[in-house]
């Protein structure tokens, strides 16, 4: 068991709140789930959550966090028009909404097409597949707790996410897109969903993850997200977090990657509290190609903390991490991220770049690149730069007549643009592109850009 | 239009330009000839109003008043324009977005009426036109992935839109082919105009043959020590600078 330093133990609440929670979350009725939720939240008391001296979480403090009197979520409801901005127009997209982590079938739908039009596609809400017991599920959740509190905690509470399985070579007709809106509620909510994704060999999917927070929610979401993609297999997942800064988000996504597969996983964080986005990526396969790309965009005390890993097992695969961040206000970012090379995973090329534009002196970044290289014939590089917006790409567009303010907001906008342009759906970068010409100042005169 | 008169500039303590004359009219050519490190960009740049180029002394007078409190932007608007000889790029932003952007800008200080969507389009294709640039540059990302051709291209695209006074240009003929030279230099010739001043700053004689001068300057080591006709850039082209620099003396 780790040292003090190492862990917070769980304040004795979470307890009370688990054995609260117990009777009504999904599948409670089931021997083999109910056995799984005790069993993990005993493995999150023992493992507890990450302390001030665990190198993972070194720029990124928990301990507030875990003071906080969080209830479990109550049922809310929302009409459609107020998620209306944050759902993809498109007729083909299957659209799963989640309000403080319960499934709102009234607002989703595509989900009964996507089931019956396809062989082998397999759309539904994690929940109806715990209430039915189904053994995939109950066999992948405590995969993903071994080490890491947070997903132990996740296991014992898991309510609402969804579990998409695809047969060797499905595809569904469109993208898949999982809205979580977090509203406020009288207490505080830990909101737990898990996304099960199982991709077959050769299958494709677009898979679209949502986070708003609303109305000024303090609610914590411990969202797990558990990805296996199968040999040739296709993804593309594009994440993005809108709306107020509030709330909290402790996200991790866990790939498995077999040989020859494609993952295109772009991110966009513009909203939201306090934000962690972690990536472990397994590279387990050959030929494997993968891209991260991610854009933070933080103001006020917004704290945005990228951790990613990906760990190149087998040789002959390709990994590249592209990010970028614009820091305005009193806001903190980071980004940590690590490339593990194993002696066997020969001809690796792995790659790593981050770039911060600062808006604001009291803005920070903390940049971490990590190597970890065992093999000896790869091909690995990082780079990381924190600066202002530059003074000849400025005198430039002053020269051709705009003022600062439209030139500064132009540069920023090109500086973000480059990552917005690799997201798998345009439909998605489009909102953040959106949101992000909104912010800059006289964006108003950008607005076409968007 | 322009006069110059004993300007001296430092760059971080070091003076760069050490008293620089230039006269230059409506309708004419000039070309400003030297080699590398004489100080020709920084008097491309001192003119377009960059930071961090300190006049420790002479004046600049465009139009009859001071250039130098002007900010970037307003001499812009004033007519003024600088093609770089090394223009950035700017990803996700339309080069045919970005040039109504600037034309906008430019208007707007004026006082003059903004131009619409569709009245921007057939001006730009009619200017794409006139200096002879392929259209579609305009819906690629400004210079973004352009090639070195390309880029000074889309300069002289962009002058054509902006339709300055006095236009600048700053090395404009590095890094191209022949053919692209021609071209930029075609670009450049038909934007000839009684009512304009072009000064072409180069470091070789090449670009000269294509956009003949009405007079030649060579600058050496931050002064101006020969003066002449469009004779003078093939006389230096046989000679080379080395020629000039005992010229330095008399001059000074």
């Amino acid at each position: 068991m780790p040292g003090t330093q190492q862990r917070i133990e769980p304040p004795p609440r979470y307890r009370a709140l688990f054995g609260e929670a117990l009777a009504d979350l999904p599948g409670a009725a089931t021997l083999p789930c109910r056995r799984l939720r005790e069993e993990s939240f005993a493995r999150f008391e023992a493992l507890g959550f990450p302390g001030p001296k665990t190198e993972a979480w070194k720029y990124t403090q928990l301990a507030p966090l875990t003071k906080l009197e969080l209830g479990l979520p109550a049922p809310a409801r929302l009409a459609r028009a107020e998620i209306t901005p944050f759902l993809i127009d498109d007729p083909a997209a299957v659209r799963l909404v989640f309000v403080n982590g319960r499934f709102a079938a009234d607002l989703s739908d595509g989900l009964s097409a996507a089931m019956s039009d396809r062989d082998g596609v397999s759309v539904e809400s994690l929940d109806a597949a715990l209430e039915r017991g189904d053994a995939d599920c109950l066999e992948l959740l405590p995969q993903e707790d071994d080490e890491r509190g947070l997903s132990a905690l996740n296991n014992a509470l898991v309510a609402g996410g969804v579990l998409i399985r695809l047969a060797d070579h499905a595809t569904p007709g469109g993208p898949v897109q999982l809205l979580f809106v977090s509203v406020r509620q009288d207490h505080a909510a830990l909101i737990s969903p898990r996304n099960l994704v199982v991709l077959g060999d050769g299958a494709m999917l677009d898979l679209i993850e949502s986070h708003v927070t609303l109305g000024g929610a303090s609610n914590v979401t411990n969202l797990v997200n558990q990805i296996t993609v199968g040999r040739a297999a296709q993804l593309r997942h594009d994440r993005l977090q809108l709306g107020e800064i509030a709330g909290s988000l402790i996200g991790r996504t866990a790939y498995r990657i077999a040989a020859d597969a494609r993952l295109t996983q772009s991110q966009a964080t513009l909203g939201g509290g306090l934000v962690r986005n972690e990536i472990a990526a397994l590279v387990d396969g050959s030929g494997v190609e993968l891209n991260l790309n991610g854009l933070y965009l933080t103001r006020g005390r917004q704290h945005v903390d990228n951790a990613i890993r990906v760990d190149h097992a087998k040789p002959g695969s390709v990994s590249d991490q592209f990010y970028k961040g614009v820091l305005d206000g009193e806001a903190r970012a980071v980004f940590a991220g690590k490339i593990v090379v194993r002696r066997e995973a020969q001809k690796t090329n792995a790659y790593q770049t981050n770039s911060n534009l600062l808006l604001s002196p009291d803005a920070e970044i903390d940049t971490k690149p990590e190597l970890e290289i065992f093999a000896d014939d790869v091909k690995c590089s990082h780079g990381a730069t924190a600066g202002e917006i530059d003074e000849r790409e400025l005198f430039y567009l002053r020269t051709r007549g705009l003022d600062p303010d439209t030139a500064r907001s132009m540069l920023t906008f090109a500086f973000a643009e480059e990552v917005l342009q690799r997201f798998g759906n345009a439909a998605v970068a489009a909102q953040a592109r959106r949101e992000l010409v909104r912010r800059l100042p006289g964006g108003a005169r950008l607005g076409e850009l968007a | 239009m322009l006069s110059i008169q004993g300007l001296r500039v430092s760059v971080e303590d070091r003076e760069i330009l050490k008293g620089v004359d230039l006269e230059v009219g409506a309708g004419e050519v000039h070309a400003i000839m030297g080699p590398n490190g004489s100080g020709k960009s920084t008097l491309a740049y001192v003119l377009a109003g960059r930071d961090g180029y300190e006049v420790t002394g002479g004046e600049v007078r465009y139009d009859g008043a001071d250039l130098l409190p002007l900010e970037p932007e307003e001499r812009a608007a004033a007519g003024l324009f600088l093609a770089f000889q090394y223009p950035i790029e700017i990803p996700g932003v339309a080069n045919m977005y970005f040039l109504r952007t600037a034309l906008n800008s430019l208007r707007k200080a004026r006082g003059e009426e903004e131009i619409g969507a569709a009245d921007f389009m057939k001006l730009v294709r009619d200017k794409a036109k006139l200096v002879g640039i392929r259209p579609d540059l305009l819906k690629r990302s400004v210079n973004f992935g352009f090639s070195g051709g390309e880029k000074k291209r889309n300069e002289i695209l962009q002058m054509a839109v902006l339709e300055p006074k006095l236009a600048i240009l700053d090395e404009t003929d590095s890094g191209l082919d022949i053919d692209a030279l021609r071209t930029v230099a075609d670009g450049v010739n038909s934007l000839r105009d009684p009512a304009r001043a072009i000064v072409v700053i180069t470091h070789y004689q090449r670009l000269l043959d294509y956009i003949v001068p009405d007079f030649v300057h060579v600058l050496l080591d931050g002064r101006i020590v020969r003066r002449g006709g469009k004779e003078l850039a093939l006389e230096l082209e046989r000679s080379g600078y080395g020629a000039f620099a005992p010229a330095e003396q008399a001059v000074a």
